[in-house]
């Protein structure tokens, strides 16, 4: 077993180890701080998939940018009097069951068509070609997104005046 | 073994479902967000995942166009606690 599969496996096992003490976790800090982790090893998986620009913009936008916000608004909220009652009775069993239906239908769907896929991948995942890819093919795409986050900034602000005018 | 596409799609579903159960079990509205972006990292590994094995960077193009997903702040969010944010932005501002 070569150490890039060795790799996998334990970045594997974070993720899903730290994704489930996300949703554990008592405290909304204690929440945001293993959703990083799960982001770090989320990271991880992506340099072994050679996704090696995908990887450095995971851990700069959402490890960075998007935890300092989270941070921020529990800061902002005062979050005590949830901490009780973290999961709803109803909500358990709607979830168990759902997230069932879902792990059945993946592996069945995955059982009765193999996906044909490459055991060794050739694919490089340079950051040049994939910005030319953005800025060429995909460039009406790269422009909506970015009117979208506009439209949100904008959104948030009028959300947050209470009266106009 | 060595782990291939499978291994990968397996791993993105798991946390995937680890998020729609966050979202649909937890009742705190910051845990749920969280939950949110479990689900958005999942679907992000799946598309690196197809991207790589499948000898294409389109996939992994449109997974750049949704990894940057703007911070949670949805108007129920904020409508729910608003008398708490309103009452520290005057603190804020007074200082």
């Amino acid at each position: 077993m070569a150490l890039p599969d060795i790799l996998f496996y334990v970045f594997a096992a974070l993720v899903l180890l730290c994704g489930v003490m996300v949703l554990l976790s008592r405290n909304p800090v204690t929440s945001a701080m293993f959703l990083v982790l799960t982001i770090a090893s989320l990271a991880g998986l992506f340099v072994l998939l050679h996704a090696f620009f995908l990887a450095a913009v995971q851990i700069l936008v959402y490890a960075g940018a998007v935890m300092v916000l989270f941070l921020f608004v529990i800061m902002l909220l005062d979050l005590k009097a949830e901490e009780l009652r973290r999961i709803k009775k109803f909500g358990l069993g709607a979830g168990l069951v759902s997230v069932g239906a879902l792990v059945a239908i993946f592996f069945r769907s995955l059982a009765h068509s193999p996906l044909n896929a490459p055991r060794t991948p050739t694919l490089e995942g340079a950051t040049a070609p994939l910005g030319k890819l953005l800025f060429t093919q995909y460039l009406l795409p790269f422009e909506i997104v970015s009117v979208l986050l506009l439209v949100a900034m904008v959104g948030v602000i009028l959300l947050s005046k209470k009266d106009l005018k | 073994m060595t782990p291939g596409l499978e291994h990968y799609l397996a791993v993105s579903v798991l946390l995937f479902t680890l998020g729609l159960f966050g979202v649909i079990a937890r009742r705190n509205v910051l845990v749920i967000y969280m939950s949110l972006e479990l689900m958005l990292n999942a679907a992000n590994l799946a598309l690196v995942a197809f991207s790589r094995y499948n000898d294409n960077l389109d996939d992994r193009s449109s997974s750049f166009s949704s990894s940057p997903s703007p911070p949670p702040k949805s108007p129920s969010a904020w409508r729910s606690s608003s008398r708490s944010i309103a009452s520290g932005r005057r603190r804020m501002w007074k200082t």
